[in-house]
């Protein structure tokens, strides 16, 4: 094709866009919290998307080591896999805020616009972030490559400008959820969820500077990673959840939010102090074993208790509900949560078993099914709201036109997310054993244990659950972009508790 | 309106509890967080002064708290340089700024932390890999400017690759990676057989 | 020294009855609330049975992971905590979602 010929395509496709932009814009089953909800959305299936294929990239370099070398290096590779993680995680959060934002308060968002203005700079940030991670990748050692390149700690690597960035834009969002509480009605959910989300932007802070001592740095990093997964992140699931469960199963609003506080006073009751946990190795204290060891141990309580009061719940309703998918990935959550973070934690937490554990694949065994059981499900569930109503809240119960796609991509996320996990436990496993305690964390102890088969296997059975759980993403996208499309029935009608009895 | 609950479970007992152990444990954290700074500062009794890069540093088994301990010994300047406290400083700091820009944790740990494709530098400086302790800071350097050349990979060919880091650069690495060897970690990693402590 | 690291012959039995704390301290959990619900002698019994389970899975844990000292309070606390909790929230699912005498609610709608 000529030059010309393609400017011509490209012309076509962006007045597809932009008329198609027009008519998502004009929809009228969506408030303008709601759309705004959407547009982060979006971007953040677009962001998981992302997630998959980098983290097959790095899957892959374990098995071909010369594969992308010098390319796209492992180091790369893991950077936008977790960096896309973490955002994406984020997005969905903001969106599920703004969407139930209006309703919860009873007036329309106060600062829409700076709202709106605040994602296509978000945006346009993460896009550029992105693009130097990837081109430039890595700078010499001066502060210069940390402020424009990338800062070199896990999971928050986004260079200072971004991080600053970052901050101002989680200020305007901050602004439009106080204001508009303030403007129309506080609850107890919008108390909590106010409260949270100073608590989450403030920990950003902690991990904004840079030190020389790598003992300051990794105890301040650990306020930031461990302080939001394991206190701030929950707390902000479980506004979203309180919500949630009253418009999907019906349940009333004093039974949301006494539980709501009854979880607050577990997880910060646990998490806080449970932080110790990873302050055994790193230059800290001794008493950080104790401290540590034990409030770590009780972080399974919260999740324990949610369990049990689903299965109230769920007796209760007898699982009536007005949307299967998204009930589906909310109980995935419930399992998620509980096996991910309480049980596969609880496992390995005290310093007792920490000292062979540490530092390897068994922690990557720990955050791949945590993070995705606590934190993916939530948010794919409110994607299905979402969708729900956006097709003018259609049906999503039984018999829908093409169900079989969010089932079939329910169960190989699921079970591809389940079998690496697996699969990273066994090489973790071998991996404290050999590499830790038998050959003392040595260069060729190390090795030792990479080249042992059991971990050689372990890797190729992650890229096989890999491709499953890539494969599950992919059928997602897809099935979010068309469920409920031509759909006549209207939702179902859940009636609240005070009928249901 | 009124409700037939008993009081520890209506939604205001909780509510109070839920204010109080979340004030409660963060203000635990804040007086624990001052304590641990105190004591992890350089300097201080769990983290040395950065010109501990000046003297002999060992990893060995403490038979009375049966773990793992660094040990400083003897003079042994690195790269034959005697630095005062600030020069010190200043070279470790470079190295580990350059750690963090060449985004070195998204392969390896460093105290345990980071990504796991690539062994953890938290004793690097002491691995009995290097041979000798005579020719070690030569070897580390040379590592350092070219991994690919210099590779080892234990049969694995998993190489690390070049990272265009430069002389400067690779001696503040160096330096870096000897003064985080001298931190006392609780006796992680255990059972790390140090350079010159060969039975 | 403030702990004993775990033996190299006794990992997996740790990993092992770590995990089986949480999962029958769950299956207690539910059971317990099962049988409260459904109100089958049976599922009292397997409620205490798999309490007992939880106990000596804690006793094996506590064992492997050498507690002594105030490490035991931990066993304790266990033992204790995850036999009460059940009560505890059965307690509270019970007396929060006991109503009798409520208008139809919208959410958002009044606010207490
Ligand atoms: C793309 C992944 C990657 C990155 C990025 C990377 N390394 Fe490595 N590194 C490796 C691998 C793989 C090995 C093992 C190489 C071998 O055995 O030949 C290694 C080995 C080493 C060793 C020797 C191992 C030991 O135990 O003493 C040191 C020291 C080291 N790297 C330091 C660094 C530093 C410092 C940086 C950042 C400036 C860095 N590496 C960045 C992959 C990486
Ligand atoms: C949803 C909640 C949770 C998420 C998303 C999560 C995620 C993670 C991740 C990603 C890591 C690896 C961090 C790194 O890169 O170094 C990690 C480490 C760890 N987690 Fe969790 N976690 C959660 C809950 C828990 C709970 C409840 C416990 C304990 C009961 C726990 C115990 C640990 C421990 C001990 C480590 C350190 C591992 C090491 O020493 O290398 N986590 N967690
Ligand atoms: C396509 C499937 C996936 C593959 C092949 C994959 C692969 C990887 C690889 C190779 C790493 C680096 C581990 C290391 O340092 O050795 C990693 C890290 C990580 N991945 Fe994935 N991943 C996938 C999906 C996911 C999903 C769905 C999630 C969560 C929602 C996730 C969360 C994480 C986290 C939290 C880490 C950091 C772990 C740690 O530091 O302990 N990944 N992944
Ligand atoms: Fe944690």
């Amino acid at each position: 094709m000529t030059l010309q010929a393609y400017q011509e395509k490209a012309a076509v496709c962006w007045t597809g866009c932009k008329q198609r932009y027009g008519v998502f814009m004009a929809n009228p089953n969506l408030s303008g919290g709601q759309k705004l909800a959407v547009h982060y959305f979006t971007v953040a299936m677009v962001l998981f998307m992302a997630q998959l294929l980098f983290g097959l990239l790095a899957g892959l370099q374990f098995i071909f080591p010369r594969f992308l070398y010098e390319i796209l290096d492992f180091n790369v590779n893991r950077m936008v896999h977790i960096n896309a993680m973490v955002v994406w995680m984020l997005y969905g959060f903001l969106g599920s805020v703004y969407w139930f934002l209006e309703d919860e308060s009873g007036v329309p968002i106060v600062g829409l616009k700076w709202g709106q203005l605040a994602f296509w700079v978000l945006t346009g940030a993460v896009t550029i972030v992105v693009l130097v991670y990837l081109l430039i990748q890595i700078g010499s050692g001066t502060d210069t490559s940390l402020w424009l390149i990338n800062e070199g700690r896990e999971y928050i690597e986004a260079p200072r400008w971004a991080d600053i960035g970052i901050v101002v834009v989680m200020l305007t969002f901050f602004y439009n959820v106080a204001a508009t509480f303030a403007k129309g009605k506080w609850s107890g959910i919008a108390g909590v969820l106010t409260l949270d989300l100073v608590a989450l932007a403030g920990l950003y802070l902690a991990g904004m500077f840079y030190v020389t001592n790598i003992s300051v740095d990794q105890y301040w990093w650990w306020w930031v990673i461990h302080l939001w997964v394991e206190a701030t992140w929950e707390v902000l699931v479980g506004c979203i959840m309180a919500w949630s469960l009253m418009k999907l199963l019906g349940v009333r609003r004093k039974v949301v939010q006494t539980w709501l506080y009854i979880e607050v006073a577990l997880m910060f009751g646990s998490g806080i102090l449970g932080l110790g946990h990873h302050y055994f190795w790193i230059g800290t204290p001794e008493y950080w074993f104790t401290i540590g060891g034990f409030f770590s141990a009780l972080e399974p309580i919260p999740l324990v208790a949610m369990v049990v009061h689903s299965i109230y719940d769920a007796g209760a309703h007898r699982f009536k509900n007005s949307n299967h998918p998204a009930l589906a990935w909310i109980i995935a959550h419930a399992f998620g949560n509980f096996l991910g973070a309480g049980v596969w934690g609880f496992m390995h937490t005290l310093p007792q078993i920490n000292l062979y554990t540490h530092g390897t694949q068994w922690s990557a065994s720990h955050g791949h099914l945590a993070f995705f059981g606590a934190y993916a499900t939530i948010n794919i569930a409110f994607f299905y709201l979402a969708a729900q109503q956006a097709r003018g809240n259609v049906w999503m119960g039984g018999e829908l036109t093409n169900g079989w796609r969010w089932k079939t991509a329910a169960v190989l996320l699921n079970l591809g997310v389940m079998g690496m996990t697996v699969a990273l436990l066994i090489a973790g496993y071998e991996q404290s054993f050999i590499e830790r305690a038998v050959e003392g964390s040595t260069w060729a102890g190390y090795f030792a244990a990479q080249n042992h088969p059991w971990f050689m296997q372990a890797m190729i059975w992650r890229m096989v659950f890999g491709l499953m759980t890539a494969v599950g993403g992919g059928l997602l996208f897809w099935d979010l972009l068309e469920i409920g499309k031509g759909e006549q029935r209207p939702a179902a009608v859940i009636e609240n508790d005070a009928v249901t009895q | 309106m009124t409700e037939q609950v008993p009081r520890w479970a209506s939604e205001v007992f909780w509510k109070k509890t839920a204010i109080w152990v979340t004030g409660g444990s963060f203000v635990l954290l804040v007086i624990l967080t001052f304590d641990s700074m105190k004591q992890i500062s350089a300097g201080g009794p769990r983290v040395p002064a950065h010109s501990v890069i000046n003297k002999d540093i060992s990893y060995r088994l403490d038979k009375t708290k049966q773990r793992y301990q660094p040990t400083i010994g003897g003079e042994a300047p690195l790269f034959g340089k005697v630095l005062s406290e600030e020069e010190a400083e200043k070279l470790v700091d470079h190295g580990k700024k350059t750690v963090q820009a060449k985004n070195c944790m998204n392969c390896h740990t460093l105290l345990g932390n980071g990504a796991y494709y690539a062994p953890d530098l938290t004793k690097a400086w002491l691995d009995q890999s290097w041979g000798a302790k005579a020719s070690r800071e030569e070897l580390m350097v040379n590592f350092l400017l070219d991994p690919e050349k210099n590779a080892r990979t234990f049969g694995s060919n998993r190489k690390m690759p070049n990272l265009d880091i430069t002389q400067p650069e690779a001696e503040a690495i160096v330096a870096f990676l000897k003064w985080m060897s001298s931190i006392d970690t609780n006796g992680f990693p255990h059972n790390f057989k140090a350079i010159g402590e060969e039975e | 020294m403030l702990i004993e690291p775990v033996a190299l012959s006794d990992f997996f039995l740790s990993f092992f009855s770590a995990a089986l704390i949480i999962l029958l301290a769950t299956l207690y959990a539910a059971l317990f609330a099962w049988s409260k619900v459904s109100g089958r002698k049976i599922l009292t019994i397997l409620a205490w049975l798999s309490y007992a389970a939880l106990l000596v899975c804690i006793g094996v844990f506590s064992y492997i992971n050498h507690f002594n000292d105030y490490w035991l309070v931990l066993s304790l606390l266990m033992a204790l905590g995850y036999g009460w909790m059940p009560r505890l929230i059965w307690g509270l699912c019970a007396a929060t979602h006991d109503e009798t005498t409520h208008q139809t609610h919208q959410s958002g709608g009044h606010h207490d």
